[in-house]
């Protein structure tokens, strides 16, 4: 799995590796066309499309990398997280309790928040084999596919804001996976409660989103044509936690202002201190009755 | 070494534990109690692994809660499974040291001596799925042993031991002992802690019923009626002498078997074979009642009670 998660990273590639030939030779802007129309009809979009119609590029540079990066982080690197996740989490911490091998490390000198870090940082690393690792792989790649190194001025902001969205995507998910195996002695419960959190919200928001969508008679979100419908700003976003991540993420490359994800980044956070408290609870007295 | 003062424990409205006060000098000793007496509990009080609902613990001067320097200086092997199958005993043993703070290397001889130690030189490369339920334990003893703490504290460390395998475990902790170390162990069975150390802690119902070595138990139960039972051809006759010679204070028939009550089971032993030999009388079996262990802790229940 760690192989395929690789595999997008070279998709996104064939991003970078187009705008920059378009760049450098006019008769490569052709190609750019279905790039274009992916792109959602937004007033930060509007600049790069204006930038090919007048063939200034390269002004438009960091705004396509980063759109590029959270697309990727967005779409395959958010949907392997989960299934990464969801593979490696599940005995972590259900093991121990259920065959009460914490007896056996809690009689060793190491503390509650030790033990903790210790399983999250397994997750951290795996997670980072399938965002952080790819994604600045990726930004790797587009430095190598431009003509010259001048672009690592104009883009020096991606690697960090790379760092800050994997930050964004591993930090609130481990915590509740982790939370989650916490919660049984059966590994599979914990995985099949991690599914239903990310399939039920993501159904749930589209139900209602689309639901939303019919009663507002934009339709345009179905058939293609005419402006395009900007999900992630659907009022439901935050009945799906996959869905607010992305908002979150948004932000982090530039796409939105704190001010409009501020309510996500705050189911974040939410989510986030809910599960340590209730993990740091259960690894504090595993025998608690 | 180890104090315990007005310790109770309670799970919701069971007592684990109930107004436990001991203090323990450096030494061995047998924590002796039936199934379900609150040895475990006991012992995961003294480790730091539950806390006490009321009282206080320290163990080697430190209360033993969330006291991770603490475990620097002890040892534990718990009566629960514990070990992950798709290891091998070796893995789990250095992982654990590492986790101890051994460097690699030393992590690395000190495991593969504590398995020799405990006979498990020659599967230790092996996965844990593969190994029997005393090579288990064996393993579990390794991990408590490896990092030569000064304490040690093993719950149950018999269960599923063979007996070759109980006689090389009791080796090892005589050995133990020996070498000056601290050792308390939690068994339900009196012949595995008189066959290691002879000074017992016995508990029952969350209660120190009694300690002491087992001359002081015993010497504490004189007086107490013990109860010896005999099978005989001839019951009845058999009662009748017993009851006729003064040897019981009363004599209870049931399906060819004569229990007797007697304040002197040691008179009794010594002159059985005589009467037996003068009257013609055959007794086919013979066992004390009350050497089982529930008997003497209930006699122990009884005079805590002030039946006795």
């Amino acid at each position: 799995m760690l192989f395929f998660a690789w595999l997008p990273a070279l998709w996104f590639g064939m991003g970078f590796f187009l705008w920059e030939q378009a760049a450098l030779y006019p008769e490569w802007r052709q190609t750019l066309r279905p790039f274009l129309q992916s792109m959602p009809e937004t007033p930060e979009f509007e600049g790069i499309r204006e930038s090919v119609r007048t063939g200034n590029l390269e002004a438009s540079r960091h705004a396509v990398w980063a759109w590029l990066l959270q697309t990727f982080f967005r779409y395959p690197q958010g949907v392997l997280m989960v299934m990464v996740v969801g593979l490696i989490f599940p005995p972590l911490i259900s093991q121990d309790i259920r065959s009460r091998a914490f007896l056996l490390y809690f009689s060793r000198p190491l503390t509650r928040t030790e033990y903790l870090v210790g399983k999250l940082a397994s997750l951290w690393a795996y997670l980072s084999m399938v965002s952080v690792a790819p994604a600045l792989a990726l930004y790797a790649l587009g430095v190598l596919l431009s003509p010259n190194l001048s672009v690592i001025g104009a883009t020096w902001d991606l690697p960090l804001r790379i760092i800050a969205a994997s930050g964004v995507l591993i930090l609130p998910t481990t915590v509740l996976a982790l939370c989650l195996s916490s919660l049984t002695q059966e590994s599979r419960y914990a995985g099949f409660a991690w599914f239903a959190v990310w399939i039920l919200g993501w159904f749930t928001y589209g139900a209602a989103t689309t639901a939303d969508a019919f009663n507002s008679q934009q339709y345009a979100a179905f058939d293609g044509r005419g402006k395009m419908v900007i999900l992630e700003e659907s009022a439901w976003t935050h009945l799906s936690l996959y869905h607010t991540l992305g908002r979150v993420q948004r932000w982090v490359f530039g796409f939105a202002d704190f001010g409009d994800v501020r309510v996500s980044t705050l189911i974040l956070i939410s989510v986030t201190a809910v599960s340590l408290a209730i993990l740091y609870r259960r690894i504090s007295a595993p025998m608690r009755v | 070494m180890i104090e315990l003062r007005n310790v109770t424990k309670l799970y919701g409205r069971v007592i684990g534990v109930n107004d436990f006060t001991l203090t323990l000098e450096p030494g061995a000793y047998g924590l002796l109690g039936p199934n379900g007496s609150g040895k475990s509990t006991l012992l995961n009080l003294i480790t730091g692994q539950l806390r006490p609902t009321l009282g206080t613990v320290r163990v080697l001067g430190e209360s033993p809660r969330n006291n991770a320097r603490l475990f620097r200086r002890m040892g534990y092997c718990p009566g629960s499974e514990g070990l992950y199958a798709n290891v091998s005993g070796y893995e789990w043993v250095r992982y654990l040291l590492r986790l101890h703070g051994l460097s690699s290397q030393r992590a690395t001889s000190a495991a593969g001596e504590a398995l020799e130690l405990v006979g498990m030189s020659h599967a230790m490369h092996r996965s844990i799925a593969s190994y029997s339920r005393g090579m288990r334990q064996r393993t579990k003893l390794a991990q408590a042993l490896a990092h030569d703490p000064e304490l040690l504290i093993l719950d149950e460390p018999f269960n599923g031991f063979d007996p070759v395998g109980r006689h090389e475990l009791t080796c090892v902790l005589r050995d133990w002992i020996g070498f000056g170390k601290s050792l308390i162990f939690a068994s339900h069975l009196l012949h595995e802690i008189e066959s290691i150390t002879q000074s017992f802690l016995l508990i029952c119902g969350g209660r120190l019923l009694a300690s002491g070595t087992a001359e002081e138990v015993h010497a504490m139960m004189a007086g107490l009626p013990n109860e010896v039972a005999l099978r005989s051809t001839e019951p009845h006759a058999l009662a009748a002498l017993l009851l006729r010679e003064r040897a019981a204070d009363s004599v209870r028939v049931v399906d060819g078997c004569v229990t007797v009550a007697t304040q002197h089971p040691a008179r009794l032993y010594d002159r059985l074979p005589g009467w037996l030999a003068e009257t013609g009388l055959e007794v086919t079996e013979m066992h004390s009642a009350d050497e089982s262990l529930q008997a003497l802790f209930n006699s122990l229940m009884k005079m805590h009670r002030g039946e006795l």
